[in-house]
């Protein structure tokens, strides 16, 4: 008897697998069918062929034309997008890592949600292109700026040495010296002192306390003196009377100047001063201030600066990119990715199918089926799938460690080294022209 | 009395079962149409008897002729219970025995196909008649679902029924 041969219709779609995906017209229509998660790359046309063709390589990477594979189409598009986002957090992490320290202080910007540039100054100024794919300048950036920080504590750099001075008052000692730069910076706008309204209650540092005593130039030159007739050379500055002189050659004032200043220095220097917080106190306690001690005492100071103040003159970087977090790299477009990215992303796409088979799969222990029951391959799916992504990632991950252009100096280093010893070995006594 | 803290109204659209729904109904049919037909690809000629066309016995309602609605090619899991000999009055009788495991959803949603006590089967060469069904496995504890009909059949003597 002929076995009759019927073909039932299935009343409930099932979901399978196709052998390909499918092109639209538009991107828009594609994203609507695709339904990526994220639709990051809905906009390529180059995307949108690679997906397409992935569900061919999943087809048959996991025997869809054998048996069924519980995915849609849509399934293997989201690995594929999951897997170009993994590929792209990869290469811009290592990028960070070669390029952080010279784009310290660089404009950055602003993200969306899918992590690109929104638009701004530094959107405009890339024109479409990404920072994440430039070969930035070498910029010592970070040794820079702790260059600057040094320099600012040696004074050598951009920080501002104010000078002000401390009237003494007899028998007064201790002197609050944040206190009078502070009423003097209140009031500075009328007085014109450089630091007028910058101190505001910041915690100045003294760099230096010094005194100046304009009547030793009166004396020396006194009142009844002047160039080339000058007090008695041996009793002057002890016991003169300021009344006998002597005509004397340019280069005896010279080299009497020189002795009186250090004469007065020596003698008069028995002034110190001590400063505890804001606090400096004199010693000895000033006694006739102007006669019998200094009259002012001066010192110079700076103003630590905020360390996120914005100089107004013009820009230091300190709204510009600050770590990792700021770096300007967005999402590496789908077209500046390499054939052996792209093919890094097949692979993972298909790891990434294999892991979401295994959770379709293995969502009951066993399947019902008439007279038992079967138990489908969930368990081997998901840990193949686990396996070979982190196989992929510390792959591609490690390849890059080796990439870092510190590593390529260093063996460019190295090559230079070992081409010099080779030259070693060249005898270099036979002439050949 | 009524009591209005009491009341309450039953939503027009019930929620699905919270663990398993449409979706994992469609999934275990979907995999047991591929593992039954795909897979293990054991395949039954069921052969529907018309009730109407089939001229019974008045008295004690048998037909020595049957008449079947067109056979059907179905893939089933057949399990063989075995020949079983037997002897009545010195006489050797040889009987056989076959549960043929139909998978409910496939045979109702898309055969069309509904098993009968007293349908006729064909498996191999032989046919069977089929003596007590049962649908006794719930999909997922659900009642409105079952997974199988079970249908126990011993082999027709000859004579009994002629498919060809």
């Amino acid at each position: 008897m002929a076995v009759p041969v019927l073909t039932p219709k299935q009343q409930t779609s099932i979901i399978a697998l196709p052998v390909t995906g499918t092109h639209y017209d538009s991107a828009a229509a594609w994203a609507s069918v695709a339904q990526l998660p994220y639709g990051v790359y809905t906009g390529s046309a180059d995307f949108v062929s690679g997906a397409v063709d992935q569900v061919s390589f999943t087809y048959k990477m996991l025997g869809g034309d054998v048996l069924d594979i519980e995915l849609s189409s849509s399934n293997v598009y989201a690995s594929y997008e999951i897997a170009t986002l993994e590929y792209s957090y990869i290469v811009n992490n290592h990028q960070a890592k070669n390029v952080l320290g010279d784009l310290l202080g660089a404009t950055t910007g602003t993200f969306n949600h899918d992590g690109d540039l929104k638009a701004g100054a530094l959107s405009s100024s890339l024109e479409g292109t990404h920072a994440s794919l430039k070969l930035p300048k070498f910029t010592f950036g970070y040794s820079k700026k702790i260059s600057n920080g040094l320099a600012d504590g040696a004074a050598l750099g951009d920080t501002r040495i104010y000078s002000a001075s401390v009237t003494l008052e007899s028998d007064v000692q201790h002197y609050d010296l944040q206190k009078i730069v502070q009423d003097a910076s209140t009031d500075g706008s009328d007085i014109g002192q450089a630091f007028a309204n910058n101190v505001d209650n910041k915690r100045i540092e003294v760099r230096r306390v010094y005194y100046k005593s304009p009547q030793a130039m009166w004396r020396f030159y006194g009142y009844y003196g002047g160039l080339n007739v000058v007090g008695n050379l041996q009793s002057y500055g002890q016991y003169s009377d300021d009344s006998s002189f002597e005509v004397v050659p340019t280069w005896q004032n010279k080299a009497q100047s020189m002795a009186f200043e250090d004469a007065l220095y020596t003698r008069a220097s028995h002034y110190s001063y001590e400063i505890r917080d804001n606090w400096m106190t004199i010693y000895p306690s000033p006694a006739d201030p102007g006669t019998g001690s200094p009259q002012k005492i001066w010192f110079q100071f700076s103003i630590p600066e905020d360390a996120f103040a914005i100089d107004p003159t013009r820009k230091d970087g300190t709204d510009g990119v600050n770590n990792y977090n700021t770096l300007p790299f967005g999402n590496i477009p789908y077209e500046n990715i390499n054939s052996m990215g792209k093919q890094w992303i097949r692979k993972y796409a298909l790891a990434t199918s294999k892991e979401m088979l295994g959770q379709i799969r293995g969502k009951f222990a066993t399947v019902p089926i008439p007279g038992n029951e079967v138990t489908l391959n969930s368990a081997e799916l998901t840990t193949q799938a686990k396996t070979e992504q982190e196989s992929l990632k510390a792959e591609l991950t490690t390849l890059l460690d080796e990439l870092t252009y510190q590593k390529l100096a260093e063996k460019d280093a190295q090559m230079a080294e070992n081409a010099q010893k080779v030259q070693t070995s060249v005898p270099m006594n036979i002439f050949v022209g | 009395m009524a009591d209005d803290s009491n009341k309450w109204d039953q939503p027009e659209n019930p929620p699905p079962p919270m663990f398993f729904g449409k979706k994992e109904r469609d999934l275990v049919k979907q995999v047991n149409d591929e593992l039954i037909e795909r897979v293990i690809g054991q395949t039954v000629i069921y052969y529907p008897i018309s009730i109407e066309r089939t001229d019974f016995h008045r008295l004690y309602g048998e037909a020595i002729k049957k008449t079947f609605l067109p056979p059907i090619r179905v893939y089933a899991l057949v399990e063989f219970g075995g020949i079983d000999t037997t002897i009545v009055d010195s006489n050797l009788d040889k009987l056989a025995e076959i549960t043929v495991h139909f998978h409910q959803r496939r045979l109702q949603e898309d055969q069309d196909l509904f098993v009968r006590e007293g349908d006729f089967i064909l498996y191999g060469k032989s046919y069977y008649e089929i003596v007590k069904l049962s649908t006794n496995r719930e999909l997922f504890g659900q009642a409105a679902h079952r997974v199988e009909v079970s249908a126990v059949c011993y082999r027709a003597r000859k004579g009994v029924f002629d498919g060809e």
